[in-house]
């Protein structure tokens, strides 16, 4: 075809088809032979002889914006396509690994060959998304979070293979962690906290944004950390800080170890190793604490430890975020954010600055599947023995507060309360405990039926007083005197035989951490200070996987100090619902203050009446 | 075989200004390369020129091959979900198919969404928004999923788009037509069942439909900084 451009006006031209064009570079006639294949041809279907004109710049209205990408001005013109290129690679993390890699990879293939699962990926309708972090300012790094794929797609494909298929909301908890600096994941117990952190973690691995992490959880957990580990990413090594000195020097600073497994109190000892004075310290790409109540307090050194530790990201995993008061959250903020909150902003404020930060989801919320929990509360009449020795110890223990004045203490107080709540549970003169009768009536009921319990107690005492009464019941112990290597032997014996039907288990050992959702009945026996606590320890066998409903019965003395100390807690816990109730699901549960404890006792002292006073 | 799948979808209508959006995956359907447009606001004189051919000129011969040309990546294919880009079938250096939505049109919120409409005349197609969604400031909020049809059948028609040009097909829950043969820049061409092998090994892990909302997401975010 010839085509002839005239810039000239002749309109004189013989040209029987004529186009106008503001660009002459436009292919204006191939445009017209896409568009209109006949508009070319004259009325025998010979291809007409065309004249292109172009449009002088004067011709377009000077109010119209001209189309901002012509073709050929696409290079000068740098403002009118904007374009961001990223580089996703996958770190090479598995060093000795690499045969457990390919092996998996080959297993996954095959199951994939093998089931008649689709062949090709499905998105959900409504997937969910990598939030991007407020933090996050330059438009290509949000893109760069924005333009990464579902969740789903990670998870659906065998891309990232889970042992389960995750739920909804623990698809939201990674993509929340995914993109965060610095968060809390706040979830109630029991909702998976240790898969989405250890999902996340993975994510971050295959994106080549992470090289280094360290866990950071109590001792007794460091095991079940790192078996969660092995079952969610299972391609990843992890390397246990543990041994002599010498040994933890190595592993701190040894190269090529995607995951470290720290205890809190190995933190504040191992200091120099992970940040030496005058040398090069070791830098984490993210450094997650579970249990992160443990650094609530500031000033201690597990909290100074773990503010030192070199880091580029931060999470804290709990489930009670503020157990006492707003201190706890603040203190914790210290370590994800320096500075980010401090003691003096009102509660209204703290929650508006940290709600983009935390993530806690409660399982009534999320979970309307799980099976339903069940609380009563056994109220135990003491028998007269022991209500008797119970009575006397109070008597004079309350002579001994008085004598002391105003020099009264709280440990002094408080010591009482541990020898009243002692006899509660049984009476060392004379042996007799009711709690225990109660409790051997409901294990026997539990046995027959072929479920197992779990007794929680606050005192190692208490419980290896128990045991040899409860020896029809195959009882288990599990607490701070049992060796940590010797404790995930305890709890797979549990599981496993059938002969062992209930576990003793103090609070502090056994309230976090721990899966035993085969177990369908809790005992408190005795109660702790703090109502998240118990919780804790509840949500061990009420979680993910329980296969009935679980039943908690929690023990109280009727007439005793128990009673006392359970009503104030409930007071509290309606109290603290009713003005927090909107707080973001925060949990804030409160232990008992200085004021109420020495208000449990008849202290006739001014500084104890004073304190009452204020109380 | 190329290694990277291109998305191009386009956000608004002329009158209220064009944004085209290009994203670029890798297998894994993870983020390789993104460009997007300001948005294009046809002249007076494009107007008078184009007529009802103008959006299938600015999306197809204008905002497609500038976006594509831009792109690093060996292309397997590029797919859209907006029948106005098929008129750069012929201008890109993949084969350029369109991809249906999984669901019905008329599932679509309407309240919500824009819904792209065939006129009376049978030549020109424009975007009709409802009121909630002529309400909405952003145009690409206002044509949110409008692109998305059904079937080749269904297609509005699209001054240069002819349909014959491409085949239906379905791998799992994606459906997209794809050309039935294809030029191939270095030379020879590619028939429909190549091309089809070409974009198969991406949807292992990327599901057709759900690049697109990608792009919008991130085209509101580039336009917020602009």
């Amino acid at each position: 075809m010839n085509e002839t451009e005239r810039s000239g006006a002749d309109d004189n031209a013989s040209f029987p088809l004529k186009i106008f064009s503001w660009n002459r570079r436009v292919p204006a006639i191939r445009t017209l032979s896409a568009i209109c294949p006949r508009a070319l041809l004259d009325e025998n279907g010979k291809r007409l002889q065309v004249e292109v004109r172009s449009l002088k710049l004067t011709a377009r209205p000077s109010e119209t914006r001209v189309f901002s990408v012509p073709i050929e001005r696409r290079d000068k013109s740098s403002n009118s396509i904007r374009s961001f290129f990223f580089f996703p690679m996958e770190e090479d993390f598995f060093g000795d690994s690499r045969e457990k890699k390919r092996k998996l990879e080959s297993d996954a293939r095959s199951e994939v060959s093998s089931e008649e699962s689709p062949l090709f990926f499905e998105s959900p309708d409504n997937p969910t998304r990598v939030k991007v972090p407020d933090d996050v300012v330059k438009v290509e790094d949000r893109l760069g979070y924005i333009l990464q794929p579902p969740i789903e797609t990670w998870l659906g494909r065998r891309l990232l293979e889970t042992p389960f298929e995750p739920f909804n909301y623990q698809k939201q908890g990674v993509a929340f962690l995914y993109g965060a600096r610095f968060a809390i994941l706040a979830d109630e117990m029991g909702l998976g906290k240790t898969m989405q952190a250890i999902t996340t973690v993975r994510l971050l691995f295959r994106c080549g944004e992470c090289r280094r992490v360290l866990l950071v959880c109590p001792k007794p957990l460091v095991t079940n950390w790192k078996r969660e580990f092995e079952l969610w990413a299972p391609e990843l090594p992890v390397q246990l800080i543990e041994g002599k000195s010498d040994r933890r020097k190595w592993l701190w600073e040894r190269q090529n170890v995607p995951v470290r497994i720290a205890n809190y109190e190995l933190l504040a000892r191992d200091r120099e190793f992970y940040d030496p004075p005058g040398g090069a310290p070791v830098t984490f790409d993210l450094v997650i604490l579970d249990e992160s109540q443990r650094i609530k307090n500031k000033g201690n050194a597990t909290s100074e430890a773990a503010r030192a530790l070199p880091r580029r990201r931060s999470w804290a995993l709990t489930g009670t975020p503020v157990e006492n008061s707003a201190e706890d959250l603040i203190g914790i903020f210290e370590f994800l954010a320096p500075g980010y909150l401090s003691s003096g902003l009102k509660p209204n404020q703290i929650s508006k600055l940290v709600g983009e930060h935390i993530l806690r989801r409660t399982k009534d919320k999320v979970l309307k599947d799980l099976p339903p929990k069940l609380i009563r509360d056994a109220h135990i009449e003491l028998t007269s023995e022991q209500y008797e020795t119970y009575r006397l110890a109070k008597e004079e223990g309350e002579i001994r507060l008085n004598e002391l004045g105003d020099s009264i203490t709280l440990q002094r107080a408080f010591e009482l309360i541990l020898r009243l709540k002692q006899i509660c549970n049984y009476d060392p003169a004379t042996g007799e405990s009711a709690k225990l009768e109660r409790l051997v009536a409901d294990l026997e009921e539990i046995a027959q039926s072929g479920r197992k319990a779990v007794v929680f107690s606050q005192w190692v005492q208490t419980i290896r007083w128990l045991r040899p009464r409860l020896e029809q019941f195959g009882p288990l112990e599990y607490h701070g005197k049992i060796p940590a290597r010797e404790r995930d032997a305890v709890i797979e014996r549990f599981r496993d035989d059938p002969d062992k039907r209930v576990i003793l288990m103090s609070y502090g050992a056994g309230s976090v951490g721990l899966n035993l959702q085969f177990a369908g009945y809790v005992f408190l026996y005795d109660r702790w200070w703090n109502p998240a606590v118990e919780d804790q320890a509840i949500n061990r066998a009420h979680r993910i996987g329980s296969t009935g409903p679980v039943t908690v019965t929690r023990f109280v003395a009727v007439d005793t100090i128990e009673e006392k100390i359970d009503r104030i807690l409930t007071e509290k816990r309606m109290l603290s619902d009713a003005i927090l109730s909107d707080a973001k699901g925060l949990n804030y549960s409160m232990g008992l203050s200085q004021d109420e404890i020495f208000g449990l006792f008849n202290i006739k002292s001014s500084r104890a009446t004073k304190r009452k006073g204020g109380a | 075989m190329p290694g990277f799948l291109g998305f191009l979808t386009g956000l608004g209508n002329a009158r209220d200004g064009l944004i085209g959006g290009f994203l670029v995956l890798n297998e894994a359907g993870r983020p390789i390369e993104f460009h997007c447009t300001a948005p294009a606001r046809p002249n007076r004189a494009q107007e008078i020129l184009y007529g009802a051919t103008l959006e299938g000129f600015l999306c197809g011969e204008q905002i497609a091959p500038a976006l594509v040309g831009r792109s690093k990546s060996e292309l397997a294919a590029v797919l859209t979900n907006d029948p106005r880009f098929l008129t750069a079938s012929h201008l890109l250096k993949a084969p350029l198919g369109i991809v249906f939505a999984r669901t019905r049109v008329e599932e679509v919120d309407k309240e919500r969404y824009a819904v792209w409409e065939p006129s009376k005349d049978g030549l020109k197609s424009e975007i009709r928004t409802t009121e909630s969604a002529a309400s909405e400031t952003s145009p690409a909020v206002a044509s949110r999923r409008a692109s998305f049809f059904e079937s080749l059948a269904d297609l509005p028609i699209v001054p240069g788009v002819e349909p014959s040009h491409l085949r239906e097909t379905t791998r799992g829950r994606n459906r997209f037509a794809v050309p039935k043969s294809f030029a191939l820049p270095s030379g020879g061409s590619a028939s429909f069942d190549e091309i089809v092998k070409r974009i198969e090994p991406f949807l292992k892990f990327i599901d057709c439909s759900e690049p697109f909302e990608r792009i919008r997401l991130a085209v509101e975010e580039a336009q917020k900084s602009c």
